[in-house]
């Protein structure tokens, strides 16, 4: 057993196992540790130590082989994962051709498999929901309702951002909620000639500082931000928050857990007499031997994907279709937000201002379409902006100047004209027919069927994202901006990284997976708290909401256990 | 097999061969050559001071920018722009013979930039679609290359980013907009 770290690596018998260390499994095993619960955290990576194991947070563009960059050579090889990490941070991704999975139409699967999972590379966005989010299934008679409004939510959130420790600005928005934030870090002044211009121009929008995991203070013996902008890499001044800097370091403290990494959960144990989950079933990627470890209550934290095909491959007598799945839901209406259209311009004024830091956050325009009041649109939900404003540098001005020598060196060298990049941040429906779906042939090193993927936006996405164009020149061109280009990536599914959903909450057993407190319907001592539970997917980025979702099932499970009724 | 057909496939063996060698040579598909690069380097270094040359600054060939590029066409772009990147290097020093009568190293820096120049003009299309269409099909092209490769080299090497270019490697706090002071070089980290 390799590199197992806790007390209890001895035991086979825990009182809470959570499959994923990453940000909601952190989460997951903080709060059962914290409230006595021995608990065994299982990452089927290796494992990553806060700081000590953060190789490239250092390096210098010319400490490393290729300046930091992807060849087009490695591009070729990873060309999936490549698109999203470089020579400082890929260290933190899968190898493309280590973890295959099938793509029945694209979708950019990102992997981060280690401890702290993809919490070490995340955005750091950190948006609360609101009801016009929670309610919008009911209203509008779209797939099933969400079992939960923000009330449900709105201490938990509480609860995690103070822990968290979130910077951003109280905007008294009715949807986009306020919470418990750290001192707003500045915009810049480019930013700052946006924010007045939709201030003067529009009475339903404005534009405001990302609310972000980076602190701006020291908080809880982490931070405060550097601002140096290089996260993904892991931040040695603990800057932001991760599983491996806040999470794991608090479920360890308390010294009942125990964390085993290179641990492939294969399938969850269900007993057909006991007519519950005994436990789960690994192959340690180590030594290649199977495991069997048992608990009273079991968190599935695996990511939205993942979980669902550890769910799905735990068939029994009673759940031949997969754990939980008398729905016939599990692994439908997977979704993820579409964040490829936008608009980028330049503008002349402010030649003689500068800024000094690496901000490590943009801004954000909160969604102000298909609100209660104001502008009804021809897509249903809508979308938020989040954007950045700067001056050229070197790397965006070299492929425009022409020429050799002295000119073009000075030019090169010099701060170019402010700009604004912005695309829009936009919901995605869930349909049936997103699917994820375990392969009938191809099976992966460990011998678990691959997953199988297949994903398309769809005509009301197609319908908000040239909205979103639309709307974003609209608004560079009132704020006096030149050379303003439209834009629309096309990217596929999952290259925003927020997949949701393929094993949604909601009050029904017949038509969801899971409860109104993430528990499965038919098996109650298994509990997901990760993506696969969304049952809508709103406009804001998801983590804040997981973790806040977590931290509400921990908490019921335990009082459950107390009560005896898990 | 009769007679009259084992002719015909001779006959179109031939002749698939002979198109295959005129390609080859077009091409110039040979075995790629990393020691070819390395006995090219001071042609390489030129190439580079060109584009970046030494100023109040260093320039390319002080920043070390040749053994980038080495490194990187060597070791890590697909087999297209390698040769790309290889006939390039001939073809400069071929029209520099032809035209000044002497190797491309051994010319005035004013010659080099108007060969550059030419160069440059002549691979990019007023049609920027155009540009990418050949971009997709071919690869980057040689001037392409060099120019990106050496603005790449340059700029992240720790001359290039700490003398040319501004370096605040821990920043420490974020000044959200302050006055540009007179000659203020751009952020090497932006």
């Amino acid at each position: 057993m390799a590199g197992v770290i806790g007390k209890a690596m001895d035991t086979i018998r825990y009182d809470a196992i959570v499959i994923g260390s990453g940000i909601s499994g952190g989460w997951a095993a903080k709060e059962l540790c914290e409230k006595g619960l021995r608990t065994l955290l299982l990452d089927r990576g290796r494992h990553v130590e806060h700081v000590q194991d953060y190789t490239t947070a250092m390096s210098n563009s010319w400490d490393m082989p290729n300046r930091g960059y992807n060849t087009p050579l490695y591009r070729q090889s990873n060309p999936v994962q490549s698109l999203f990490s470089n020579e400082t941070d890929r260290q933190f991704f899968v190898a493309d051709d280590e973890h295959p999975y099938i793509q029945e139409t694209p979708f950019n699967w990102v992997r981060g498999y280690q401890t702290g999972g993809r919490s070490l590379v995340w955005g750091r966005q950190c948006y609360r929901w609101s009801d016009l989010d929670f309610a919008a299934n009911e209203k509008e008679g779209v797939a099933v309702d969400w079992p939960i409004r923000y009330r449900d939510l709105e201490r938990w959130y509480d609860y995690v951002e103070r822990f968290i420790g979130v910077s951003g600005k109280a905007e008294h928005l009715p949807q986009l909620p306020d919470g418990q934030y750290l001192p707003a870090m500045e915009l810049n002044c480019i930013e700052e000639h946006m924010a007045s211009t939709l201030k003067t121009r529009y009475d339903d929008r404005i534009l405001t500082i990302a609310r972000v995991a980076n602190l701006t203070r020291g908080w809880k013996h982490r931070g405060p931000c550097m601002y140096r902008n290089q996260c993904s890499r892991g931040c040695p001044f603990g800057g932001y928050f991760s599983s491996n800097s806040a999470t794991i370091p608090s479920a360890l403290a308390t010294g009942n857990l125990t964390l085993r990494p290179f641990s492939v959960v294969t399938e969850i144990i269900y007993d057909d007499r006991l007519k519950k989950a005994t436990g789960v079933r690994i192959t340690d990627t180590v030594d290649k031997k199977q495991y069997e470890y048992f608990a009273r209550v079991i968190f599935v934290n695996a990511s939205t994907i993942a979980t669902t095909a550890i769910l799905l491959n735990s068939k029994s007598a009673r759940f031949p279709d997969g754990l939980g799945n008398d729905s016939g839901q599990l692994g439908h209406n997977l979704m993820d937000h579409h964040s490829s259209s936008g608009a980028y311009g330049t503008h002349e004024g402010f030649q003689d201002r500068y800024y000094k830091g690496r901000r490590p956050c943009g801004f954000l325009i909160p969604r102000f379409q298909n609100l209660e009041k104001g502008s009804v649109e021809k897509f249903l939900r809508g979308y938020n902006f989040q954007g950045e404003g700067k001056r050229l540098g070197w790397e965006d001005q070299a492929s425009s100047l022409r020429g050799f020598g002295k000119t073009f060196k000075q030019q090169l060298l010099t701060p170019g004209p402010w700009s604004v990049w912005m695309a829009g941040w936009g919901e995605c429906l869930p349909y049936f027919d997103n699917t994820v779906k375990l392969s009938i042939v191809h099976k992966d090193q460990w011998g678990v069927p691959t997953v199988s993927i297949n994903f398309s936006f769809k005509e009301n996405e197609q319908m908000m994202k040239k909205h979103i164009q639309t709307t974003a020149v609209e608004m560079l061109e009132n704020a006096g901006f030149k050379r303003i280009e439209p834009f629309d990536y096309q990217h596929p599914g999952g290259t925003t990284v927020h997949e949701m959903g393929t094993a949604r909450m909601g009050r029904d057993s017949k038509t969801s997976v899971l409860n109104d407190v993430n528990q499965v319907h038919a098996v109650k001592n298994v509990f997901v708290t990760d993506g696969s539970c969304m049952t809508s997917s709103g406009c804001q980025n998801p983590s804040l909401t997981y973790m806040a979702l977590t931290a509400r099932a921990c908490h019921f499970a335990v009082n459950s256990m107390k009560k005896n009724e898990l | 097999m009769t007679r009259r057909t084992s002719i015909k496939l001779l006959l179109g063996a031939g002749i698939i061969g002979m198109l295959l060698f005129w390609l080859y040579r077009r091409v110039g598909y040979s075995v790629f050559d990393i020691g070819y690069l390395k006995e090219n380097s001071h042609l390489i270094e030129e190439l580079a001071e060109v584009v970046i040359p030494e100023t109040d600054s260093p320039g390319a060939k002080q920043a070390g920018v040749a053994a980038y590029i080495i490194q990187i066409v060597g070791t890590g772009e697909l087999r297209q722009e390698q040769v790309t990147f290889v006939r390039g290097l001939r073809q400069i020093d071929g029209f520099s013979q032809r035209t000044y009568n002497r190797a491309f190293t051994a010319c005035s820096t004013r010659e080099k930039v108007s060969m550059l120049n030419r160069f440059e003009n002549k691979v990019s299309s007023r049609f920027p679609i155009i540009n990418k269409i050949n971009r997709k099909l071919f690869g980057r092209s040689f001037i392409e290359q060099l120019k990106e490769l050496t603005v790449e080299g340059y700029c992240t090497s720790m001359l290039g980013a700490t003398k040319g270019l501004a370096y605040d490697y821990i920043p420490g706090r974020f000044e959200a907009c302050i006055p540009l002071s007179p000659g203020q070089r751009a952020w090497a980290l932006n």
